[in-house]
Formats: structure tokens, C-alpha cells, sequence
């Protein structure tokens, strides 16, 4: 539960960093960020899709479509900007998860 | 108490408000529809991968997309609806005809005269008010400010990629115009011709605010509206 309520504002972010190596498509990306938190970060997939478009309004990623066995998928792309923006948030996340660390070890 | 999802179409006629008053537009239903039909087919392909039935497969495909009407939610957030669409193209003119370099200038031309007028009045209501005129550079400044707005609203009414920044403008141009009466009104003294002049110049932009700040958050605009002259109905 606290999982998926912090995790709310932080999907941007993690499509953000699956889009670093390279574009993938949707259900890649999902697949991608369930397997590598070993399903800690469920999240419904029917909200990656509004959040994808509204990083590509931004101007943070871009798309473009192209044809794979005969089906018209839509590939995601990091841009510069979005570059700039990952590393801005994965700063503000390592200061942020940094700070609460410190409150936690601190408690008995 | 909202209907049970059954099937992947249900899903995506209640995220893309299909039978709603806020049904998105046309461009963004499609895109919509295509990347979550094949985000669906790849999932119903992998758990059948896993052993799974296809009745199965596509019943747990369904579930992993998750609530439809909070994805309606985001996705209207992101795009426009076919009301916002419409509004926004009769506001900015995006569905009226091409005007031809003549009608410019002609159209310039009386829109110059019209904000001359406009001076011209409210001087002479200030003078008819016995206010001794405190700020006629003021008004004139502001008559030129509205008129070259609407020059560069016009000049851009056929460039598509022109619409954030013709939308804008207009918006200055609100703002430009109810500041014009309220200059004046505060000059003559009157809370009722404040009140008279101000309000009905400031409450239309101010409802259509929140379309306005979503269509400047979405960056292809032009490529969410209607063509032009579908909107005319």
C-alpha cells in the first residue's frame, strides 16, 4: 500500500529512467519496471499510458510510430530535455530517500 | 453505481468517454485505442505464454489495466474533449476559412478603426462625467495594445502551429480590454460603472481559464482539433 501511494507520483520518473538506454513501447516499459522492483511497484498499466502522454507534452520524451508484425506500435523516446530532467529527479529522490534514511536509522 | 468491465472495448469506450459528454477527440480516441489494444494483445500473448486460457489470459489483461474511469481522469487531463476542441477552434478562429492577404488587411484596418473609436468614447464619456482627463496617454497606449494584438491574432489565424501563441494573445487581449474600462471606470468614480465595465469584460476569460491553461500544457495542439469547418455545426 505505501508502495503504490508514493509510487503514484514517482511513474514519470521510473518510465524516465526505462526510456534511458534506448525507446520501447508500453508494455515494455510496464513489464520492465514490475520485473525490476520484483513486483513491489505494481501499478495498473492503464495509468502508464495518460503519463506517457503527458511526458511527450512536456517535450521530455517523443514517439514515433512503426509497423511490427503487422501491428502499428507506438515506440517512446528519451529527449534531451527529458535526459536533463531524469537526472534533476533522481537527485531530488537520492536527497529525499536520503533524509527519511537518516529518520529511520535515528528511531529506535 | 458504475457497470462492471467486461470486455477490452468497454474498457476503452469508458477511458476515451465514448458515450459521455466529455468524449475526447477524435485524434486522441484513436491513439488511445491502438496503443492499449496492442498493450492488451501483448499481455492476453504472454499469459497464454504462461499456460493460462485465452478466456483467462484476456479476463487478467483486463484487471492489469485497471479502473477505465480513472484512467478517463488522466487521459482528459492530457487531452482535449470534443467541447474543449470545439470551443477552443471557434475561440481562436482555427475552423473559419483561410483569409486571403486583402481580407488581412481590410480586417486590420477596421479592427484599428473599432480600437480608435474605443479611445475616442471613453475619453468623451470621461468628459461628459466631468473627470478632468487624467489619463489619456494610458488609454491610447492601451487602444495601440489592442489593436496589435489583433493585428498578429489575425496574422496567425491560418498557421496551425501559431495556436498557443494566438491563444495567448487573446488572452492578453481579455486582459488588455477589461484594463481599458477599468481605467476608465475608475477615473469617472463610480463603483457601478466599475462593476459595469469590469465584470463582463473579466468573468468569461476567467471560466474558460482552465481550458486555456490545458491547452497550453499540450504541446501538438493544432493535431487534437477538428479540421477546419467541421466545428460550424
Amino acid at each position: 500500500m505505501v508502495a503504490e501511494m508514493n509510487f503514484r507520483g514517482g511513474l514519470n520518473t521510473m518510465i524516465l529512467q526505462e526510456l534511458r538506454h534506448g525507446r520501447s513501447h508500453g508494455y515494455r516499459i510496464a513489464q520492465d519496471i514490475k520485473q525490476k522492483s520484483k513486483g513491489v511497484l505494481d501499478f495498473k498499466e492503464g495509468a502508464l499510458y495518460p503519463a506517457l502522454h503527458g511526458l511527450e507534452s512536456k517535450g521530455l520524451i517523443s514517439s514515433e510510430k512503426c509497423e511490427e508484425n503487422g501491428r502499428v506500435r507506438c515506440y517512446y523516446e528519451l529527449t534531451q530535455k527529458g535526459r536533463k530532467a531524469l537526472a534533476t529527479e533522481k537527485q531530488e529522490w537520492e536527497r529525499y530517500s536520503g533524509a527519511i534514511n537518516l529518520v529511520l536509522q535515528e528511531s529506535p | 453505481m458504475r457497470e462492471p468491465i467486461l470486455s477490452l472495448p468497454q474498457w476503452l469506450n469508458i477511458a476515451t468517454g465514448e458515450y459521455s459528454s466529455r468524449k475526447l477527440v477524435q485524434p486522441a480516441q484513436e491513439r488511445i485505442r491502438q496503443e492499449i489494444k496492442i498493450h492488451f494483445d501483448d499481455a492476453v500473448e504472454a499469459y497464454c505464454g504462461r499456460g493460462l486460457t485465452e478466456p483467462q489470459a484476456k479476463a487478467r489483461a483486463l484487471a492489469d489495466l485497471g479502473d477505465a474511469y480513472a484512467a478517463a481522469r488522466r487521459f482528459r487531463r492530457e487531452h482535449l474533449t470534443e467541447h474543449e476542441a470545439n470551443w477552443f477552434c471557434k475561440e481562436v478562429g482555427a475552423d473559419r476559412p483561410r483569409k486571403s492577404e486583402r481580407g488581412f488587411w481590410v480586417t486590420c484596418f477596421f479592427q484599428g478603426a473599432a480600437c480608435l473609436l474605443l479611445v475616442f468614447l471613453a475619453l468623451l464619456f470621461l468628459k461628459w462625467r466631468h473627470v478632468p482627463l487624467l489619463v489619456p496617454g494610458i488609454l491610447a497606449a492601451m487602444g495601440l495594445a489592442n489593436w496589435s494584438i489583433h493585428f498578429w491574432i489575425e496574422r496567425w489565424r491560418d498557421y496551425r502551429f501559431c495556436l498557443h501563441s494566438r491563444f495567448t494573445l487573446m488572452i492578453l487581449g481579455w486582459v488588455n480590454f477589461a484594463a481599458f474600462w477599468a481605467v476608465v471606470a475608475a477615473s469617472s468614480g463610480s463603483g457601478f460603472s466599475i462593476s459595469l465595465f469590469v465584470m463582463p469584460n473579466f468573468v468569461p476569460p476567467v471560466f474558460k481559464l482552465f481550458i486555456w491553461l490545458k491547452v497550453l500544457r499540450i504541446k501538438d495542439v493544432g493535431d487534437e482539433l477538428p479540421p477546419p469547418g467541421s466545428t460550424a455545426a
